[in-house]
């Protein structure tokens, strides 16, 4: 960060820490207003729109997960329900329900991640969760026995805690089989 | 920290995170691990200190822009050792996607205004643009894996990891063969160990995301494949997912695309 004046700066954050995504921000301010903000989003592309043409409709659920390994339920669901709804299949009972457990089990993860490990070493004034866990360690390992609580559901439900796999045809997909009956679609390749 | 520790850097490419989470997701190694090393920079972890010199460097992701093949130049300069983890860093990722396609054709469709998208052509490990001195495999890697590759690092000794196929972790765990018994497509004859046979645990095929093992019979498999009634370009597009740029993967599903490999 560059300083000039109180009312008069320059805020630059070549790297955004604590995200996936890469990205820096630029924030300039003169006679104490916003004269100029800049987001450069720097991560590069990787195309997912492009390369998921022409796939069969088994496939999205476990390449979208890629999207993100921190919240990979959340794109492989988005996948799965826009496949659901294209073949108008609605989910419910007993199935919808690991599926909220699975994407319940990302959450508590994800949330006692960013709480603990990313947000608390910043309130408290470390450099890190390592820094804090020097001075404060059952917080800490607080905060990790709850991020395991979250991956161990999405473990179990899932079959792995990051891009788990036992969501696309068999938990997820149950109506796969008769969409295939009803409307003349391509087998599923290997591994579906 | 004391100085006497190796510092770890960890550093990120074209990826989606979830293998230097699976250093974070190490809950109960986590803050032994810390203790033994001076963690030094780590984007996602919020350490944001660059020092002169990293003793171990995990690099994530695969190189897709320009800025990325001169940075990557810059940490191999800056590691002592430098470990790949995962397929996106150590084959190309399913970004590589684009390599079997024209990169102007995906960013036009992608972006409103692809001017503003800067990408190559090309999505490449990073064993392609500078000297990896060992590659952790896995989409996402093994938690197992990293940890023993960290472990062997702090008491100078190779990691005792396989190279065999998930093949062997389905007979260690004890599983039907899903392709023998059920007639279900698997690529864990020609795919690398280290998921604990996790697909055909729960009676679906393997589908590669560990990249090939070190020894592999990828025409046989195909020949395999086509014999369980699979189409050729079903038998392309599961060769053509997160390690679809692996040596092994790429030529399978190169000579299938061509229309070669039943002999």
């Amino acid at each position: 960060m560059t300083h000039r004046s109180p009312a008069s700066r320059t805020l630059e954050v070549k790297a955004l820490a604590r995200v996936e995504g890469e990205g820096a921000m630029f924030v300039e301010i003169r006679d104490g207003a916003v004269h100029d903000v800049q987001l450069r989003i720097y991560e590069p592309p990787r195309f997912f729109e492009a390369f998921l043409r022409g796939r069969s409709y088994t496939e999205p659920p476990d390449i979208t997960a890629r999207i993100c390994g921190i919240c990979p339920v959340a794109y492989q669901m988005s996948a799965v329900q826009a496949i659901e709804a294209a073949c108008g299949i609605t989910v419910d009972g007993a199935l919808r329900d690991l599926r909220l457990l699975l994407y319940f089990g990302e959450w508590i993860e994800s949330h006692a991640l960013h709480v603990y490990m990313l947000h608390a070493p910043d309130f408290l004034g470390y450099e890190s969760a390592i820094a804090l866990a020097a001075d404060h360690r059952p917080i800490v390992e607080r905060g990790l026995a709850l991020k395991k609580t979250g991956n161990d559901l999405v473990d179990v439900i899932g079959g792995r805690a990051v891009h788990p796999r036992q969501c696309a045809r068999r938990w997820l997909l149950p109506g796969a089989d008769q969409a295939r009956a009803a409307a003349p679609v391509r087998e599923p390749p290997a591994g579906a | 920290m004391s100085t006497d520790k190796p510092s770890v850097a960890v550093w990120k490419f074209a990826s989606c995170d979830g293998c230097q989470l699976t250093l974070l997701d190490c809950e109960d190694e986590l803050l032994e691990v810390a203790g033994e090393v001076a963690l030094a920079y780590f984007l996602e972890a919020g350490l944001t200190s660059v020092r002169g010199s990293y003793a171990l460097s995990l690099v994530e992701g695969s190189i897709t822009t320009a800025d990325d093949a001169r940075r990557i130049q810059e940490v191999r300069q800056a590691s002592r050792t430098l470990v790949t983890i995962g397929a996106c860093a150590t084959a190309g990722g399913i970004q590589a996607l684009r390599n079997f396609s024209e990169v102007d054709e995906f960013r036009s469709i992608v972006y409103a205004h692809p001017e503003f998208v800067e990408t190559l052509g090309t999505s490449t490990p990073i064993s392609a643009h500078v000297r990896v001195d060992l590659e952790l495999r896995g989409c996402p890697i093994s938690k197992a894996q990293l940890v023993e590759t960290i472990s062997a690092f702090l008491h100078g000794r190779r990691p005792n990891i396989s190279g065999r196929s998930v093949c062997s972790e389905c007979k260690e765990r004890g599983n039907v063969c899903v392709t023998v018994a059920g007639g279900t497509p698997c690529l864990g004859p020609i795919t690398h160990a280290g998921c604990e046979a996790l697909c055909p645990a729960y009676h679906r095929g393997c589908y590669g995301c560990y990249g090939p093992a070190d020894t592999t019979n990828a025409p046989s498999l195909v020949v395999r494949l086509r014999e369980g009634g699979m189409a050729d370009d079903d038998i392309v597009r599961v060769l053509r997912t997160f390690n679809a740029y692996a040596d092994d993967f790429r030529d399978a599903s190169e000579a299938v695309a061509a229309g070669k490999g039943a002999e």
